[in-house]
Order: C-alpha cells, then sequence, then structure tokens
C-alpha cells in the first residue's frame, strides 16, 4: 500500500501540477486513458474547491493519495465553506445536442467526477469539507 | 499571456490555441478573446486544438459558450482533436455537438458557403 501526501494553494493555476502528477503516479498501475481519465476527475474536484468552497475565502487543498493494489482513494481536504452532501441521485447531463441555445456551459464537472470514479462521499468534519473518491483501477495490459 | 493565434482561410477563420492546457485558469480570458473575434463579424470559426494536450469541463465550457454566442448565424467547427481530449468530448457527449475534423484544412472546406 503506498500513501502519498500533496498539498497546494486553493488557487486555479497550482491544479494543472496536481492532476499531472496524480497521472503519471496512476500509469504506474493502469492504462494512460485510465490515468488521464483520474486526471480530469482530480482537476475537476480541485476546481469545485477553489470556485466555491474557496469562493469567498482562500486556503490550502490536501490530497492524499492512497493506492492498494489497483485500488485508487483520493481524499480531499479544504477549509473553505461547507459544500452541499452528495445528491441523492447522480448528475446527470441531458440535453439534445441540436439545440443550440439550451447547451450547458457549467455543471459538466460533478457529471465527470462522478461518471468517472466508481463512489465518492462528503463529510463535513468541523471546519473542513473532507471529500474520498474511490476507483478501481484496471491493470495494464 | 497569448491564447490564440488566428490565420484566415478563404472559408473559415481559423484560430490555433496556443495554450497546452484548456482549463479553467484561462477559460475566461480564452472566451474573451473568441467572442471579440464573433463580435466583430467572424462567423465561421474552425477552432484548431491540435496543440492542446488536456481540457476540463470550464474550458469546453467556454467553447459551447462561443458556439451559442454564434447563434444561428454562424458556425465553429473543431480540428486536429487529440485522443486523451477527445475523451472529454466522449464523456460529455459534446461530440454529438461539435463537428470534428482531423486537420483545420478539412475543418475549413466544411464550412464553405
Amino acid at each position: 500500500m503506498a500513501k502519498i501526501q500533496f498539498r497546494i494553494e486553493g488557487h486555479l493555476e497550482n491544479v494543472a501540477l496536481v492532476g499531472q502528477a496524480i497521472n503519471t503516479i496512476c500509469t504506474s498501475v493502469c492504462s494512460t486513458s485510465t490515468a488521464y481519465q483520474v486526471e480530469i476527475a482530480v482537476v475537476e474536484i480541485c476546481n469545485n474547491i477553489i470556485e466555491h468552497a474557496y469562493a469567498q475565502s482562500s486556503g490550502m487543498i490536501d490530497i492524499a493519495l492512497l493506492l492498494n493494489g489497483t485500488e485508487l482513494q483520493l481524499e480531499f481536504t479544504d477549509t473553505g465553506a461547507a459544500m452541499p452532501e452528495r445528491l441523492e441521485a447522480a448528475p446527470t447531463l441531458d440535453f439534445d445536442p441540436e439545440k443550440r441555445e439550451e447547451l450547458p456551459e457549467g455543471g459538466m464537472g460533478l457529471f465527470l467526477i462522478d461518471t468517472i470514479m466508481d463512489s465518492s462521499e462528503t463529510r463535513r468534519i468541523q471546519e473542513t469539507n473532507v471529500l474520498t473518491v474511490r476507483k478501481q483501477l484496471r491493470t495494464r495490459q | 499571456m497569448s491564447l490564440i493565434q488566428t490565420q484566415q482561410d478563404p472559408n473559415a477563420l481559423i484560430v490555433k490555441v496556443v495554450q497546452t492546457r484548456l482549463d479553467a485558469k484561462i477559460a475566461v480570458n480564452f472566451k474573451e478573446e473568441m467572442t471579440k473575434l464573433i463580435n466583430e463579424g467572424n462567423h465561421k470559426l474552425v477552432l484548431d486544438l491540435s496543440g492542446v494536450d488536456f481540457i476540463d469541463s470550464s474550458g469546453l465550457g467556454a467553447i459551447v459558450t462561443c458556439l451559442k454566442v454564434l447563434g444561428r448565424k454562424g458556425d465553429l467547427v473543431i480540428a486536429g482533436v487529440k485522443n486523451d481530449v477527445m475523451t472529454m468530448f466522449v464523456l460529455t457527449r459534446m461530440d454529438r455537438v461539435f463537428q470534428l475534423f482531423p486537420n483545420s484544412e478539412d475543418a475549413a472546406k466544411s464550412l464553405a458557403a
């Protein structure tokens, strides 16, 4: 079991670095395409924290990566405003591709996280938000 | 920091993204630069993503905004999407919204009057 911890200041310019680092770690056990999808989820989670939890404040994002065989667990902790509890229903992305005026410009982040990761759980512990996501990584062929 | 470079083709304005990541960090500025081009009368656009390695939902949302700003008075097609970036288009079903071409020349031809 390997555990690696990252800490970044909650600014958008820092998100790429942590996304790329986790992508690289994942490629040690899974395909590059799966690792790329994990990077997408990491980026969307960090963006959400910065744009929502830290919308009115600033702070750090702590990310703990736990790799147990091919089971990946990522835990994101921030000290920003309370984030909504996990939605009862999975976020959807319903639109008619032909109706240009109704296409979604936002709201795709939660859908992507939910689609890419196997599970997610949000907790408010004292003054911190803790989001835990897990994914079973397919082994590299 | 320049985000895009433009090249006038007989059939369209080719707009090449010159950053390797089209993400939340630059999405707002990208949207502003693209909207300016549209408001200057460029209604047939090829967005060349051949230099982009990563796109997040903010970057994708900014491209959707451009399409909505164009409305029915023009069109925006996309060229040169790398396999990894295509993942984002497929996951969000935006591959059904945008016409995607392997290169900007073919994309521009598709916009010929």
